[in-house]
């Protein structure tokens, strides 16, 4: 879990308004896959790298720690690719049924750096925003009705409880004796599927007494409700991400409009 | 006289698809300013009068009702939640499901913006309403970082930013520690005198509330069984409350109620201690104390089934949850472990089945080392029933669940279930035998998590907070199977904040504090040494204090007891 939870801080990427910064991770994602290059990806793969230890601050054993569970994906996409491509291929060396093609090593390591790209953005975002102020802002700044926003916001608040409950569930159920040889597939599954039972009829239960306590205390009572924190966008922030914007255009009008794209064959 | 504040009348309600009403034809005023305190066993409707004061019966719930029920003069039926949110607010049992943000400062305003009144009207309520229940230091605080006590004060200041004429409470301490609980009633008295606000209180723990409250109120099966000043119910109803519905009364009443049946009236009929010392000292001549009877128990050798040597645990965030731990639970013992909340009490005992292994130190449990004895080793010896029965609960039917354990040893089928019914019968659970453990009611939810333990057979029972939720009845019953159960041999290990429960079944006591063992010792040693304890939480039972108090004022030279039924057989009637 604390791999991609928020840590605390205050880099240019953390003062970002949310709302704001999703936009940014979209579009940059959205430019990142428009050209199936292995240079194109890499040099991105090296940017988002950049802004993720400078201006996200984020330590880089916890970046490292983050991506980690994603190399390993990424790593097997690529060489999957280089060995079996599905189109015409110049062979580089044969290995009984196996053949390793130039095509398939260019396109699996560029899949490889696409996919630590949006992995990167990914860690960034999560690590670096507030759970709170994303929900603040998605109220104010993306104009999402806050009966909604706010039943995300009461969502994160109850993750802990839940987590803890679904811990001493586990426990007790163990003393039991469910689940107690523990390696086998079917001993873990039987596990799961006993805990998922209490967890859902406390859960019920909680989601209940919250949406009473909620609505005692005149929630949806208006369209709007006060605003006490105002979420304020920066000029840095709206810069940042128009210059963003227009790289991505100009990458469009390039490699789309254009066609000198590289792209995905197989 | 004044127009009632709260006005109930003729009020049925019946759930939805449901047969039986949870309410039948029920009459109530309540009138400003006043305290009322609520009690009634589990589903008699309470807390089905609560929802319907503050309008969320009909209004979000649904179901049939008949009657009406007007707050500060306005119709429940013809006025929004929202609108009735300002004149009457409710503050939950669970602290975690009734705070939905993620700051302290931002759960108080959550009603006043909700209600689109001003920023800074916002802003200065939030500050008066934290002034108001003595925590504004924790404002920017994130919820789930703080104690339970603190939760429940968070939720009654977001009520008070309301603004609210009443406050309801619906069983506000019973997931609190002792200390908790207190302080959660002296506050509800605070508000009531100085703010005028009109307070009803539902509660099962009522030793340190009756005394506040200026009404008193019999619920039972969906009606208002009796009504009436506390003093009065209690000396006339007493008995009926305390045997027939199985309800807890203060334990000062209990003795003024014991007395009167010896021919000693206490008058006036005590709900306090100061009271009851009142009242004993008026009858002074009549009374004689007999000395201290040496109770010491001849037992044959102590046999120890648990000893550990410095026993350490810290969790992989770094919490130290146990300090070492030294100490020796023999064979027959029955141990209570008290502390408030997080104070390493369950951490301790889940050493003890091999939920997780000491960090450090040594320990041996019935001969199995805890350093290398697996889980299913363990359970062999120790059972362990969870504070919340549904936790427990593996199967889909009460006899499977009691079988489980037993087949998962592969014992023959025709002793698993010659045991599973008998251990069925001893629980009163026989008839439900077909039904899903999820149905049950809460006292038989207890019952069962304590059946599929007690089937084991082992040396060593643990229970971890058995009384929560429950009314006295289930505690007793379940209580008096544990020590029938300790008569043929089986260590029993309590952890509970319920000091009446340590005092009358434990002969060890043990308390812990941020991790580490204060005080481990006989019963009696706990009494004499209590002042010396370190330990925040601790609220000894009415009874003792009662008697340390007649000690002190030299009113009577009284033995130190700790259980109502002590006092009484201390006590001769000249």
């Amino acid at each position: 879990m604390a791999r991609f939870q928020y840590l605390k801080g205050n880099s240019f990427f953390h003062r970002m308004d949310p709302t704001w910064k999703f936009v940014w991770n979209f579009v940059v994602v959205g430019t990142v896959i428009l050209n199936f290059d292995l240079l194109y990806t890499a040099l991105w793969f090296v940017y988002a790298f950049l802004l993720a230890v400078f201006l996200a601050q984020i330590p880089i054993r916890q970046y490292l720690r983050s991506i980690l569970l994603f190399v390993g994906i990424a790593l097997f996409i690529a060489l999957w690719k280089s060995v079996y491509y599905a189109e015409e291929a110049q062979v580089l060396f044969a290995w009984g049924p196996i053949n390793v093609t130039q095509e398939g090593i260019l396109e699996g390591f560029a899949s490889f750096f696409r996919v630590l790209v949006i992995v990167s953005l990914s860690v960034i975002f999560t690590l670096t925003t507030d759970p709170g102020r994303m929900v603040e802002s998605l109220i104010q700044v993306a104009k999402v009705p806050y009966r909604i926003g706010y039943t995300a916001y009461a969502a994160l608040r109850f993750i802990p409880i839940y987590e803890n409950e679904a811990q001493v569930i586990t426990n007790a159920h163990q003393i039991r004796g469910v689940g107690e040889t523990g390696k086998s597939l079917r001993s873990k599954a039987r596990l799961y599927r006993s805990l998922l039972v209490p967890l859902l009829v406390s859960g019920i239960r909680r989601a209940q007494a919250a949406s009473i306590a909620m609505d005692s205390r005149g929630f949806g009572a208006y369209a709007k409700r006060t605003i006490i924190h105002e979420v304020k966008v920066s000029r840095s922030t709206m810069v940042f991400v128009l210059v963003h914007i227009a790289i991505g255009a100009v990458a469009f009008y390039y490699y789309i409009i254009l066609g000198h794209g590289i792209q995905f064959l197989g | 006289m004044t127009e009632p504040i709260v006005k109930v009348s003729g009020l049925t309600y019946y759930y939805q698809g449901e047969e039986e009403p949870a309410l039948r034809d029920v009459n109530l005023g309540v009138y400003p300013g006043e305290f009322v305190l609520m009690i009634g066993p589990s589903g008699c409707g309470k807390s089905t009068l609560a929802l319907c004061l503050n309008g969320i019966i009909p209004t979000v719930l649904g179901g049939r009702i008949k009657g009406r029920v007007y707050i500060d003069g306005v119709d429940t039926r013809e006025s929004t939640v929202y609108e009735l949110g300002t004149k009457i607010g409710i503050v939950f049992q669970d602290p975690d499901a009734q705070l939905c943000n993620l700051y302290v400062g931002e759960e108080v305003a959550f009603g006043p913006a909700n209600l689109m009144m001003d920023k800074e009207v916002v802003l200065e309520r939030v500050e008066r309403a934290l002034e108001d229940v003595g925590e504004n230091e924790i404002k920017h605080k994130l919820i789930y970082e703080i104690s339970g006590g603190q939760k429940q004060r968070v939720a009654i200041a977001s009520i008070l930013a309301m603004d609210p004429k009443i406050i309801v409470f619906d069983e506000p301490t019973a997931n609190l520690d002792p200390l908790g609980a207190v302080q959660v009633f002296d506050l509800m008295k605070r508000i009531n005198q100085e703010k005028g606000i009109t307070i009803v209180v539902i509660e099962h723990n009522v030793d340190s509330v009756m005394c506040h409250a200026d009404r008193l109120i019999l619920m039972e099966k969906a009606i208002i069984r009796y009504s009436g000043p506390p003093r009065e119910l209690m000396r006339e109803k007493g008995r009926f409350i305390l045997d027939d519905l199985g309800l807890r009364i203060p334990q000062v009443c209990e003795l003024g109620l014991m007395m009167e049946e010896r021919g000693v009236c206490f008058r006036p009929f005590p709900l306090t201690i100061n009271e009851a010392v009142e009242a004993i000292s008026l009858q002074r001549e009549r009374l004689e104390f007999l000395p201290e009877q040496s109770t010491a128990l001849q037992r044959e050798k102590p046999q120890p089934v648990i000893q550990t040597d410095g026993l350490n645990f810290v969790y992989p965030d770094g919490t130290h949850a146990v300090k070492d731990a030294s100490l020796e639970i023999n064979k027959g013992d029955v141990v209570s472990i008290v502390g408030k909340n997080g104070s390493g009490k369950t951490t301790l005992v889940s050493l003890f089945v091999g939920l997780n292994k000491p960090t450090s130190g040594k320990g041996m449990v019935c001969g199995l080392d805890l350093a290398t004895a697996t889980i299913r080793e363990l359970t062999g010896k120790v059972g362990y029933v969870f504070q919340y029965p549904e936790h427990q609960f593996v199967e889909d039917t009460v006899y499977k669940e009691v079988a489980f354990s037993l087949k998962a040893q592969k014992r023959p089928p025709e002793e698993v279930d010659a045991r599973v019914n008998q251990v069925l019968e001893l629980l009163g659970l026989e008839q439900m035998k077909d039904k899903h453990p999820f149905r049950l009611s809460m006292g038989q939810k207890r019952r069962l998590s304590v059946a599929t333990m007690l089937i084991l057979n082992t040396d060593i029972l643990i229970l971890d907070e058995p009384t929560t939720g429950q009314d006295r009845k289930n505690i007793d019953n379940i209580m008096e199977i544990m020590m029938e159960t300790n008569r043929t041999g089986t260590t029993i290990i309590l952890i509970t904040h319920d000091m009446n429960l340590v005092a009358k079944y434990s002969n060890k006591i043990m308390i812990m504090d941020e991790g580490e063992v204060v005080f481990y010792g006989s019963k009696s040693d706990f009494f004499h040494n209590f002042s010396t304890i370190r330990s925040s939480t601790l609220v000894l039972p009415e009874i003792y204090k009662l008697a340390q108090v007649l000690r002190e004022k030299r009113i009577c030279q009284i033995p130190e007891v700790s259980t109502v039924e002590d006092f009484v057989s201390a006590v001769e009637v000249k």
